[in-house]
């Protein structure tokens, strides 16, 4: 057995310079507020003794992930830790040391053995497990208690108790292990890879499905322009491609044009290629051919002369309407002559009374100036003086302004009046004049137009044309000369059309049934895709998948059965002591005959703890908190006493054992552990916050303690601690 | 025994595929043993992509075919 | 399996419905066991496994016939109590799933007996199992089997079959 005598700290988490701690007594008390460096000084040894082993998420304790070995607060980042151990052979040293960028957590190992010799690294570490053959796990569930571990068994979800009791029993790993596994998510790959596949087949189907519907519809069209059912095969279609072949080639010898190739297909590849050259070859000889040219020829006089036809008539018809028009404006207003002449009288009225009109106006003039003169002058003076004369005309201005009013005005204003009434009647005539002006030159033009169109269809008809021809006529004449020179080449050309058009059904027909055959042969390739090398490794890659999943499972499968193993194993070691220190801590009776039992859970296959009292009820309802804590605390000792000999550490360290623990259960705590440091003979090193627990500890406890306080820590300096003797 | 020589007893006792499993198994400790859980996963995820490399370029051959 | 064998499959499914179309599949299977040269053949149609067959090189089979439509098959208790059953006579377990789908195939799937559990079984999952062996022999019989015969079970159904198979036992 080992017993830990001495440990040096330097650099380590929290701590600064070296710290040294001795073990010299049977009990070692940490005691002091939290985060001093309590915890810390415990995890230095088992960092010294196991390295990364004890840092990550493989540890299986979730403050151990990104858990940082060298003090951050401090330019030098060395580590070094130093253990004592005294065994049966004398004296072991290990120190663990990191170098200064602090990265690699493992440290470097040296050990001295008893013998002076030294051994490093990987050495080292082999020596220390032949030493002591404790792995990480067994260290912390048979002799460091962790404060992380109670935690966690707090905890009431069953999940997290179920992690927690298996990181207690040492199982971490196995369930660890398992989380890597499931989280690889190589079963979702696997369903990934059959919808992908089942995609695939499913387009295939599809694919399949449209072509036969192709099929099916073509092949009806086909029946109905009389293909026979026969004949819709490949051998068949190519002696169809040949006929069609011969036939355009004699048809193009009728037509006048011999020498015409064509070359006929000779597998189904060809075969579209040949379609389209078949029928090119029909256009071309059908328009080359003389006789269908002679009749394009006819259809063209026919449209030109129909044309000048139409536009000539158009033209007579204009014309009739422009003269028309032009005489029946004569007949209602007079012709030329009639309206100049007419226009010439009125000119003369207009004259005359615009004489009248000045010879009154002369004598208005007189009056209106008699008038005023009389008005302005002194009325003794001349009232009935003439102001020409100067005779004595007795009421001569009123016989003046009677006459203005009543004869000269009047007169003004007939006269006015009529010759307003001739101006306008002179205006019209003017106007009649224009129009009729317009008249003639529309009429004018209406010939001219009709003039063009008979030197077209002169030319047209290529002959001279007189007055005393009728263009029209002409015209007419021609068109059915030329209608009936163009029945005669149709009747002519008519059965060879017909020919034409047999040719082109028979294309149509070959058409159909390449349509038919091509469907086939693309349904055929899908159909066969199954039968490709591709698909066969498709399959193989699946397969592949599958075992790959399959054994993986099976890993699976025989971790959890072996953690199962593990823990009802060690469960079965505990066993009653379990039962025992549970009772007595708690002392409840929901804790009486505590058992403990594992089997798997049926959605994860790892381990569901089931915890049940004497009577086979579950306690969990109705423990408190700190009867959690009595049952991992139960655990570790039950464990700790089932290691027994086999354990080569003969002393136990407690990290605050105490949490939710009421006043009664830590004096039974402390008891149990009296028992433990007499009856077993195990050193017991136990930090604690908790300042009740410390001080039955130091009253209760009858072995020889030291007890280190943890007073204070900075930055700068670290724990500051004072060993209390 | 380790938790390593445990769950190789259990898988030899396997019916089938024996050395297959072994083999991974190895594997998935070592991976454990380096990199944790993560290494677990990285390292079955690697394989398991390796096979669905393998499919999809195959896949896409066969969608060529359509 | 080819589409022309699937629409087969389907006609005589759409005629029977899907409960005998199971019971006509197995005697198909059955008859196509015996047509790839698998010997000692019994096929049952109650209790029991459904199909007892001896490879050619002397392999006995205890086969459960599964069809499906879907991506899975089911398992029951009685169906492993059954292969268990046969276990224990030398026989090794054979799950012959086939989804009725184009393109889809008989999966043989030899599972220890000791990892059979009743439930659902993803086929993607029991390609991990497969016996290829089996399936080379047994799929294109089975193909030419159902061609073969699948004008007489349409008008018949599975008493065309039950007489197929007396007259194979009958032939020494």
């Amino acid at each position: 057995m080992f017993r830990l005598r001495q440990l040096n700290v330097h650099g380590f988490r929290g701590f600064t310079d070296q710290q040294q701690f001795g073990f010299d007594k049977p009990v070692t008390l940490l005691t002091g507020e939290n985060q001093r460096g309590k915890s810390s000084t415990l995890n230095a040894v088992e960092w010294c003794l196991f390295g990364d082993k004890c840092i990550g998420k493989k540890t299986g304790i979730r403050e151990r992930i990104d858990w940082e070995v060298a003090n951050r607060y401090t330019q030098d980042t060395s580590v070094t830790v130093e253990t004592e151990f005294e065994g049966p052979d004398g004296k072991y040293l290990i120190t663990r040391e990191l170098d200064n960028n602090g990265k690699r957590n493992a440290g470097s190992l040296v050990i001295m053995m008893p013998d002076g010799a030294t051994l490093r690294d990987d050495e080292a570490e082999a020596q220390v497990y032949a030493l002591f053959r404790t792995s990480f796990q067994d260290f912390m569930t048979t002799v460091y208690q962790h404060q992380e571990s109670i935690r966690a068994i707090l905890i009431q979800e069953p999940k997290e108790r179920n992690d927690a009791i298996d990181r207690l029993l040492g199982l971490s790993e196995y369930r660890e292990l398992a989380r890597g596994m499931t989280e690889s998510k190589i079963e979702k790959s696997l369903k990934d890879m059959s919808n992908s596949f089942e995609h695939f087949r499913t387009r295939a189907q599809e694919r399949i499905r449209i072509y036969d519907k192709e099929v099916s519809e073509k092949r009806k069209k086909a029946i109905a322009e009389g293909v026979k059912e026969d004949d819709i095969s490949e051998e068949q279609l190519l002696r169809h491609a040949e006929a069609i072949g011969k036939a355009v080639i004699s048809l193009a010898s009728e037509l006048g044009i011999s020498e015409l190739q064509i070359d006929l297909p000779v597998n189904f590849e060809q075969l579209e290629r040949f379609r389209d050259d078949a029928k090119d070859k029909i256009d071309f000889v059908w328009l080359k051919s003389p006789d269908v040219a002679k009749l394009a020829e006819f259809e063209q006089r026919k449209l030109q002369l129909t044309s000048l036809l139409k536009n000539y008539e158009t033209a007579k018809q204009g014309e009739t309407k422009a003269q028309t028009e032009r005489d029946e404006f004569a007949k209602q207003h007079g012709d030329e002559t009639k309206l100049v002449k007419t226009g010439k009288a009125k000119q003369q009225e207009i004259a005359k009374l615009d004489e009248e009109i000045a010879g009154l106006n002369s004598r208005a003039n007189l009056v209106r100036e008699a008038i005023q003169y009389l008005r302005n002058a002194a009325p003794e003076d001349t009232t009935t003086a003439c102001p020409l004369c100067g005779a004595d005309v007795p009421d001569l201005l009123v016989d003046l302004e009677g006459e203005w009013e009543k004869k000269i005005i009047a007169s003004v204003g007939n006269l006015d009046q009529k010759r307003k009434n001739e101006q306008a009647q002179l205006e019209q005539m003017r106007s009649r004049l224009r129009e009729l002006k317009e008249l003639d030159k529309a009429v004018t033009e209406a010939h001219k137009r009709i003039e063009r169109w008979v030197d077209e269809i002169a030319s047209a008809l290529q002959r001279e044309l007189t007055e005393q021809d009728d263009p029209a006529a002409l015209v007419n004449a021609r068109l059915v000369e030329i209608t009936t020179e163009s029945d005669s080449k149709k009747t002519a050309l008519q059965e060879k059309g017909e020919k034409r058009k047999e040719i082109f059904e028979e294309l149509g027909k070959l058409r159909i049934i390449h349509d038919i055959l091509s469907y086939k042969k693309k349904r055929e390739i899908v159909e066969r895709i199954w039968e490709t090398s591709e698909f066969e490794h498709l399959q193989s890659a699946m397969d592949q998948a599958s075992l790959f999943l399959e054994d993986v499972n099976v890993i699976k499968r025989c971790l959890a059965a072996e953690s199962r193993e593990e823990a009802e194993a060690k469960i079965e070691i505990a066993g009653a002591s379990l039962a025992r220190y549970c009772c007595r801590i708690a002392n409840h009776p929901a804790t009486r005959g505590l058992t403990i039992k594992v089997s798997e859970d049926p959605r994860t296959g790892l381990n569901s703890y089931a915890i049940e009292s004497e009577d086979g009820s579950d306690p969990i309802p109705i423990l408190s908190q700190g009867g959690f804590n009595c049952l991992a605390l139960s655990l570790f000792f039950g464990l700790a006493e089932a290691a027994g000999g086999s354990q080569p550490f003969a002393f136990l360290m407690l990290d605050d054992p105490t949490q939710s623990l009421g006043p009664e259960m830590k004096r039974q705590l402390v008891a149990v552990l009296e028992d433990i440091a007499k009856d077993k003979d195990k050193e017991l090193i136990i930090s604690t916050p908790d300042a009740e627990f410390a001080d039955l500890l130091r009253e209760n406890i009858t072995k020889s303690k030291a007890i280190y306080d943890f007073t204070d820590w900075t930055e700068g300096n670290g724990p500051k601690i004072s060993r209390i003797l | 025994m380790s938790y390593k020589d445990n769950v190789l007893n259990k898988i030899r006792g396997e019916e089938q595929r024996a050395n297959e499993r072994e083999e991974l198994w190895q594997t998935i400790a070592c991976a454990f043993a380096k990199e944790g859980p993560e290494g677990v996963a990285n390292e079955l995820a690697r394989q398991m992509s390796g096979i669905r490399k393998k499919f999809d370029t195959t896949l896409a051959k066969l969608d060529d075919m359509l | 399996m080819k589409i022309d064998t699937f629409e087969h499959l389907e006609r005589i499914r759409n005629k029977f419905g899907p409960g005998i179309f199971g019971k006509i599949i197995q005697k198909l299977l059955a008859l196509t066991f015996s047509d790839a040269g698998f010997l000692y053949m019994v096929e049952r149609g109650v209790q029991g496994v459904d199909i007892d067959v001896t490879s050619p090189c002397g392999m006995r089979y205890a086969v459960e016939v599964k069809t499906t439509d879907a991506d899975r098959i089911t398992i029951s208790q009685d169906n492993i109590e059954a292969l268990k059953d046969r276990t224990h006579d030398g026989y090794i377990p054979l799950i012959a799933a086939l989804r009725m789908q184009p393109f889809e195939d008989w999966i043989m799937a030899s599972i220890p007996i000791s990892r059979l559990q009743k439930g659902t079984y993803l086929l993607s999952r029991l390609r991990a199992y497969r016996v290829k062996d089996i399936e080379s022999l047994i799929c294109p019989a089975f193909e030419a089997a159902t061609k073969k015969h699948s004008l007489g079970v349409l008008s018949k159904g599975e008493d065309y079959l039950r007489e197929i198979l007396a007259q194979k036992r009958n032939i020494p």
